[in-house]
């Protein structure tokens, strides 16, 4: 009460004072250019770790400008050549060339053979370290390092988490489209390390999805012959192993966010529905009972909603039931079709695939139903995945083939949840079903 | 304990191939007449699949996102029907294909509700169930490799080959 | 023939048999993992500037070296590189009042006078606040209250209900009474720094950021007649934002803060209408520009 006194009696006082003349604007457009960063190659003492350095420096650079948030500077520019990571910048140097943020960073050996990558972020304009860090790995593993400096960068400056030290599991595809071989492989966030995982020969992987906290996919095998198997892939044994075993086809999984479980449709006598396997005890629950098409079921973040696709009002659609299959509704209401759902790991979005006038979109949608956008469009595209933090979304684009029937490649692409930054990802050949894992540890 | 599924699994694989190689049929349509090589110029083996082919039909179509059986298809798999009554032992694998027009995952199950639906009219007309399996293989074995209206027409479709059988 | 089907059959149901019993039938993966390396972090304590960096101690060979026109200039001080952009507005159109103003959604910050102040979030927020944090200081409420005062303020001055939609930061001005000749700014002196502001303001970030329509920031600052900061901004909502908990929104703090440092000088502004423009706050809302 008595503060509530203090502040009446403020309020008249202030009211009292003769009207400023402060001008009050709105603004509600800015600039949407990448942020410009300043990295000048990483230091080091000597040639070796001088090397090092500038093929760290490389990588941050890459992951950096392919974010489409940063414009990294190019280096002829620089007039402050850095001689230790523990110098303060001379900032006018850096302001000069319109550089906001100055990353610096320096190698070094270790006694124990390792090497250091120590990293200063700076920001220009307020002349104030933003942040530091320094990471230790063998020396054949300064790829990561840099990844590791780059999301370390971009925590810093966006206030969330990276996606740089990621890897992508996608399905390399070769051969005509009659008779595609279609293999499982693994490669970096940024293209780098692709690394085969099945050979392709007796089956074709469809749909893999990494487990959100272990090194595990999960993907479809499509034989001949027999009806097509949900399987497990563990990346760090090779191991794999069918999920059960069903007469009808199993396919669409998708762990849950625990990685406890794998949702998954089954089909049973031409009819599909939603599924849900504990791991643990390779139970099975069933979700949806219903006589259209029920698949690509998807789980909220927090476990507690599952987003799939339906055509039960007569084309396929995006619905929404609680993680027992209960309280199931419709959420996509716009013309032609919407597929594929895939809820944001931030959890307040859900990507999808929407069909309309013969031509194929990506887009984003609230859980709700509300905040429609589409991102992307071409002849032919699907299958969005999210990076780990919820920013970015990456899908597989396919071209028409021409007259003749030869052509129409697929590849990967990445596009910003704003739909800004429309990037290929760089892939040895043809490629589909692209799958972000997690945030490495 | 790994090695003795890795070897199983060659064992296993190793079958696989043996068993196509001696019955299993090609499903790719530029191949279909495959297994007419050894017979004698006057016609397909009774009861082999070209056989099938050449007397039935052994493909239905479907209509853009349709499983529903057009009267055309439906004559096709009378045909057919009336093919397997002759050939009792002839087991057959009926699989369903979409266009590319679609998600991998939404046309997996749709091809499995066309060759669900032809396998229901098969034994609507007295084929015994049992003789009749079905795969979906989505939009991943197109025909016609195209992009255009005629190939997707053809890549719709229910395609009838034999398993197991012979006369 | 005979013996073909038998062993047609048999191989089948072997395979069959194989897919049941053995989950691994399959040839296995030509090629497995590489195990991970694992990274060790050293805390960020270690490397702190202010610990292990002479903080801000000139370098000797800083002062040795001729250094270029700028001898580390306070933010204060006009730089070459924001004045050429500050210099652009110039070329614009001279806008006239109405695409000026057309702004859909007036006063996106300032909180409706209630009896009890708090922080309030942006009112036009279509759905209810999620969670805002509970006023728990005088610092909060005083921070509420100088909006408060600054909404009756505007209120007093207008002649039009406050809930008309359709009403703007422009019209509202023009509704007040004169205060003197040379008190107001005119539309295109605020065009200019529209647009100044809005070429400075790095959004990217934050649109992409959930709920981005409740980031927003307003910053009070002041200027010298030649258009320098004679002061350092000020972030009016610093208290709601810190409370608030939200990683994106004090990047949006941030980005705001370096749109106006970066902006200056505002030279631009003619110093025969100083009066006008020596005193501004600015209403950072990125909701527009997210596509929806």
């Amino acid at each position: 009460m008595k503060r509530l006194l203090i502040i009446l009696l403020t309020a008249i006082a202030v009211a009292a004072t003769p009207a400023a003349a402060r001008v009050t604007i709105d603004i509600t457009q800015g600039n949407v250019d990448p942020m410009p960063v300043a990295a000048p190659n990483f230091l080091g003492a000597d040639e070796a770790t001088q090397g090092l350095g500038r093929d760290i420096t490389g990588v941050i650079m890459n992951d950096l400008d392919r974010s489409g948030l940063f414009q990294v500077i190019d280096q002829r520019a620089y007039i402050e050549k850095p001689e230790s990571v523990n110098q303060r910048p001379r900032f006018a140097d850096w302001r000069i060339i319109n550089a906001q943020v100055l990353i610096v960073g320096e190698v070094e050996e270790l006694s124990d053979g390792r090497i250091q990558v120590a990293t200063r972020v700076w920001d220009v304009y307020s002349d104030e370290q933003l942040g530091a860090v320094a990471f230790k790995t063998p020396a054949d593993n300064w790829r990561r390092a840099a990844h590791k400096v780059a999301d370390f960068v971009y925590k810093t400056l966006t206030g969330e988490d990276g996606y740089f030290d990621t890897r992508i599991v996608f399905v390399h595809e070769t051969g005509p489209k009659e008779k595609r071989v279609k293999r499982l492989m693994i490669m970096d966030q940024d293209g780098a390390n692709p690394i085969p995982l099945t050979d392709g020969l007796n089956y074709q992987v469809l749909t893999p999805r990494f487990s959100p906290t272990q090194q595990q996919i999960t993907y479809m095998a499509l034989f001949d012959n027999r009806p097509g198997q949900v399987y497990l892939f563990n990346i760090e044994t090779g191991e794999q192993e069918q999920l059960g075993t069903f007469r009808g086809m199993t396919f669409a999984p998708r762990f849950s966010p625990d990685g406890r479980e794998v949702m998954m449709s089954m089909e049973r006598n031409g009819n599909s529905d939603i599924f849900n396997m504990d791991l643990s005890t390779r139970r099975l629950t069933r979700l949806t009972d219903n006589p259209s098409v029920d698949v690509s079921p998807t789980m909220s973040p927090d476990g507690r909603r599952i987003a799939f696709t339906s055509d039960r009002g007569g084309t396929p659609q995006i619905y929404t039931m609680n993680a027992d299959g209960s309280n199931q509704k419709r959420i996509t209401f716009g013309q032609g079709r919407y597929q594929t759902p895939v809820w944001s790991p931030r959890g307040d979005l859900i990507a999808f695939t929407r069909q309309y006038n013969g031509r194929f979109y990506i887009g984003v949608i609230r859980p709700d139903g509300t905040g429609e956008r589409l991102l992307t469009e071409s002849y032919l595209e699907e299958g969005p995945t999210w990076s780990p933090n919820g920013r970015v979304i990456m899908f597989y684009r396919q071209t028409p083939t021409r007259r003749d029937g030869t052509g129409g490649s697929s590849q990967l692409w990445s596009v910003d949840l704003t739909g800004r930054n429309l990037r290929r990802v760089r892939t040895p050949g043809d490629a589909s079903d692209p799958a972000w894992s997690p945030l490495l540890p | 304990m790994m090695k003795f599924f890795k070897i199983a699994g060659i064992f296993a694989s190793l079958a696989l191939v043996a068993a196509c190689a001696s019955t299993g049929p090609d499903l790719d349509a530029s191949a279909g007449a495959d297994t007419t090589t050894s017979a004698a110029p006057t016609g397909p083996v009774p009861g082999s699949q070209a056989d099938l082919e050449n007397s039935a039909g052994h493909r239905v179509f479907f209509g853009y996102d349709e499983y529903t059986l057009t009267g055309e298809a439906q004559a096709t798999l009378a045909r057919q029907a009336a093919w397997l009554k002759e050939y009792p032992e002839t087991r057959i694998l009926v699989a369903g294909n979409c266009d590319e027009r679609g998600t991998r995952e939404y046309n997996l199950a749709l091809g499995a509700r066309r060759a669900e639906a032809a396998k229901s009219y098969l034994v609507s007309l007295g084929v015994d169930a049992s003789r009749i399996t079905t795969v979906s293989y989505g939009k991943e074995r197109p025909i016609d490799p195209r992009s255009t209206e005629a190939a997707w027409s053809v890549n719709r479709n229910a395609t009838t080959t034999i398993t197991g059988a012979g006369a | 023939m005979r013996f073909g089907l038998f062993a047609s059959v048999v191989l089948h149901l072997a395979i069959v048999g194989a897919g049941f019993i053995l989950p691994q039938f399959i040839t296995l993966p030509d090629v497995t993992s590489e195990p991970y390396i694992p990274l060790d972090l050293i805390a960020e304590a270690e490397l702190d500037l202010t610990t292990s960096v002479p903080a801000a101690a000139p370098e000797p060979v800083e002062e040795e070296e001729p250094d270029p026109d700028l001898p580390e200039p306070q933010v204060e001080e006009p730089e070459p590189a924001p004045a050429e952009e500050a210099a652009e507005p110039e070329n614009l159109p001279e806008p006239e009042p109405e695409p000026v103003v057309e702004e859909p959604e007036p006063e996106p910050v300032k909180p409706e006078p209630k009896p009890e102040p708090k922080p309030e979030p942006p009112k036009e927020t279509p759905k209810p606040p999620v969670k805002k944090p509970e006023p728990k200081n005088d610092d909060l409420d005083l921070d509420a209250l100088s909006q408060l005062i600054d909404k009756e303020r505007e209120d007093e001055r207008r002649e039009t209900p406050r809930d008309t939609p359709s009403q703007t930061t422009e019209t509202a001005d023009r509704e007040r009474p004169a205060i003197g000749a040379g008190d107001r700014l005119t539309a295109s002196d605020e065009a200019k720094m529209r647009a100044a502001i809005q070429r400075c303001w790095n959004a990217g970030t934050i649109i992409g950021a959930p709920e981005p329509e409740k980031l927003i920031v307003v910053i009070d600052f002041e200027l010298n007649r030649d258009g320098t900061l004679a002061s350092s901004p000020r972030v009016v909502n610093e208290l709601q934002i810190n409370l608030s908990g939200n990683q994106f929104w004090r990047v949006a703090q941030r980005e705001a803060l370096s749109a106006v440092s970066k902006c200056a000088p505002y030279d631009f502004l003619p110093v025969e209408r100083y009066e006008s423009w020596k005193e501004f706050r600015l209403n950072f809302n990125p909701a527009e520009m997210v596509g929806r």
